[in-house]
């Protein structure tokens, strides 16, 4: 049967929380705009624990980003299927979303990484493998399917 | 998080775990709550870390079987991995995605493990992981772009 961890998580209370743990760019550690024809004001505010405007104190679930990659044959069997999150495979400019969520406003990470390792059967024989981690992390402010804001630490694997 | 066997060249053979959060009626992908202590960061000095322990994944056992719907087997995998900032960070927008914010690119250093019923993988020191792409950073998007 397969479990829904997702529907474990979003009775969090989170907006008791006061420690700073996540500290964000300060103004001057940020080099110059790169390919954008917008005046950006600055993100960095220090931190993202305020919690002025987090209207709701049950973390609601998120809505995903509206884009994606379709996911086809020879990599999957027919019939292709739309996946809202883009893989991050290439650190170049320009790039696509790294966030999974959308309506949302703080930390995000992305990664592909690939190495190798050991599993071990039930009978104890050990074998070589090769591993391939896409993860993420996504933590601040959003706008849940529930239309209201929330504060939200999620993770993508 | 993919495990594949490997071939007799040292090449990437058959994929015969694949551990994800699923995809819930919202089309949210492989995304869930995580508890927010398994996250810590300081972006000035260019790192962010996220751990787990034992967290509950379905093994769909490949990315076929994952994309499609199949069966999967409960399964728990822990692991803690490290961006570390390379470069400067950037300031970018992405029109077309709608979203911009403050960048930077990175490595990665991941140590996990994986048990299901009858196996168990534990991955190679954390200082062997290659990173192909890695990025942290501060986002906006959606109503906030």
């Amino acid at each position: 049967m397969k479990t829904l961890p997702y529907l474990r998580h979003v009775d969090f209370c989170r907006c008791d929380v006061s420690r700073r743990r996540f500290l964000g760019f300060t103004a001057g550690a940020v080099a110059g705009v790169a390919t954008s024809s917008l005046s950006l004001p600055a993100l960095a505010s220090g931190h993202h624990r305020d919690h002025q405007d987090c209207e709701d104190e049950r973390v609601a679930a998120p809505r995903p980003i509206p884009g994606g990659v379709t996911v086809g044959p020879p990599a999957i069997s027919p019939p292709p299927v739309l996946v809202h999150h883009f893989p991050f495979v290439a650190a170049v400019i320009p790039f696509r979303e790294p966030s999974e969520i959308t309506d949302f406003k703080g930390l995000v990470t992305s990664c592909r990484v690939t190495g190798k390792g050991t599993g071990t059967d039930a009978a104890g024989t050990r074998t070589r493998l090769a591993y391939q981690v896409d993860n993420g992390v996504m933590d601040g402010k959003f706008v849940g399917l529930d239309g209201r804001k929330h504060k939200g630490t999620f993770g993508f694997t | 998080m993919d495990l594949f066997t490997v071939n007799l060249d040292g090449s990437r053979g058959t994929q015969i775990h694949d551990f994800s959060f699923g995809i819930p009626p919202s089309g949210l992908f492989w995304t869930a709550a995580v508890p927010e202590d398994s996250v810590e960061g300081e972006l000035d000095d260019g790192f962010v870390s996220f751990r787990a322990t034992k967290l509950s994944l379905p093994d769909a056992g490949n990315l076929d079987n994952a994309l499609h719907g199949g069966p999967t087997v409960p399964a728990t995998v822990s692991f803690e991995m490290r961006w570390t900032g390379t470069g400067s960070p950037f300031q970018f927008t992405n029109t077309t995605d709608q979203f911009r914010g403050t960048f930077q690119f990175a490595t990665v250093a991941i140590e996990w493990s994986a048990h299901t019923a009858g196996f168990s993988f534990a991955s190679d020191p954390a200082d062997t992981t290659v990173t192909v792409a890695a990025i942290i950073g501060e986002e906006r998007n959606g109503v906030f772009f």
